[in-house]
């Protein structure tokens, strides 16, 4: 159990810093490392509590929605329709 | 038209919020059709969000190993150069489909009977996605002047002064009907991996023909162009999984 407290704990750190990084500019792109290591460990924590029988605690569920939260939007910056032109999109992002 | 949403300083990209839209729209999807197998609404979720990491993942490293010379060669922009753009769509596709089976895999489960599930999902993400790209103004059609012809303002993207087809908006509209007929052929369907190769095959077919009607560059192999190249592989991976052959193939050497 006592991992699995720790890596709530680095889920939601995770998920909070990915949140500040939305608005870094270029660097959002760390926020999306972070996002997703936070996410495999909430998503580790949840299966782990499936399997085992335990129920997670507040931590990682805020971990979950926070780092779905924090790469859905730093995401956004980079989301462009990669098939076509490019990031034509995202040009003016940056302005 | 409108690349960018203006939202109070930022600006963001009219794609990426149509994108996010059809992802949210697809996991609502995605929790629906999953009951069809009996799969939990957890498990549904986190394939799709192993499928989304793999993505990022393998686009932008199929990125840095396309452009891995531009990036020695200027190593004073390579970081940001990293940090900004480029990303690449089959990367994404490969990466979203190893990520979405290792997550299967670590954890037991049927691969074949999420990708079944996942097909409508990616449908419904892609038509939201072709509306953002009618909006950034990418993937636009020949010209063409009869109903429904698109007339871009000055300064976009595509050729202004003169009608186009609507060839986002097209493809964008047979895929909102695909969701539909997908969900229709997983509720029917007996046999796992029917559903995914409707979707191949169906999805191949419209985007070798809607391929006709674009105009906007984009590379050619031979007489095709590259996406008619890529559709026909993919039409044929549509056939082998209508008989069969890839679910055989995991049944004996991929499953646990």
């Amino acid at each position: 159990m006592e991992q699995y407290n720790n890596k709530a704990i680095a889920s939601l750190v995770l998920g909070i810093v990915s949140l500040v990084c939305i608005f870094l500019g270029y660097f959002t792109i760390i926020g999306i490392v972070c996002a997703i290591v936070g996410l495999i460990f909430a998503i580790q924590i949840r299966k782990a509590g499936e399997l085992e029988g335990f129920k997670p605690n507040g931590m990682a569920t805020a971990g979950l929605v926070l780092n779905i939260i924090g790469l859905s939007l730093c995401a956004l910056a980079f989301i462009a329709c990669v098939a076509c032109v490019g990031i034509i999109g995202t040009a003016g992002l940056y302005s | 038209m409108y690349p960018v949403i203006q939202f109070f300083n930022y600006s963001i990209p009219t794609f990426g919020v149509l994108f996010l839209l059809g992802t949210g729209a697809a996991f609502l999807l995605g929790v629906q059709a999953a009951r069809k197998y009996g799969i939990s609404t957890m498990d549904a979720m986190f394939f799709g969000l192993f499928g989304i990491i793999g993505g990022i993942i393998g686009a932008k490293l199929l990125y840095i190993i396309v452009d891995l010379p531009n990036l020695i060669a200027s190593p004073e922009t390579a970081l940001i150069r990293l940090a900004t753009g480029g990303a690449v769509f089959y990367g994404g596709l490969i990466g979203g489909i190893l990520g979405g089976y290792f997550y299967t895999h670590i954890y037991h489960l049927d691969t074949i009977r999420f990708f079944d599930i996942a097909v409508p999902c990616l449908a419904l993400a892609q038509a939201f996605g072709r509306i953002g790209c009618f909006f950034n103004g990418c993937c636009y059609g020949i010209p063409y002047e009869g109903p429904g012809a698109v007339h871009y303002p000055v300064g976009a993207y595509p050729p202004t002064g003169i009608g186009l087809f609507p060839a986002q908006l097209s493809e964008s509209a047979f895929l909102f009907v695909l969701t539909l007929l997908l969900m229709a052929v997983l509720w029917k369907s007996q046999t796992a991996g029917f559903t995914t190769g409707f979707y191949l095959i169906a999805s191949g077919l419209f985007r070798f023909i809607n391929e006709f009607f674009r105009a906007d560059p984009r590379g050619t192999i031979g007489f095709l162009s590259t996406s008619q190249f890529i559709s026909l592989l993919i039409i044929a991976l549509g056939i082998l999984f209508m008989l069969k052959i890839p679910q055989l193939l995991y049944e004996k050497n991929l499953k646990h």
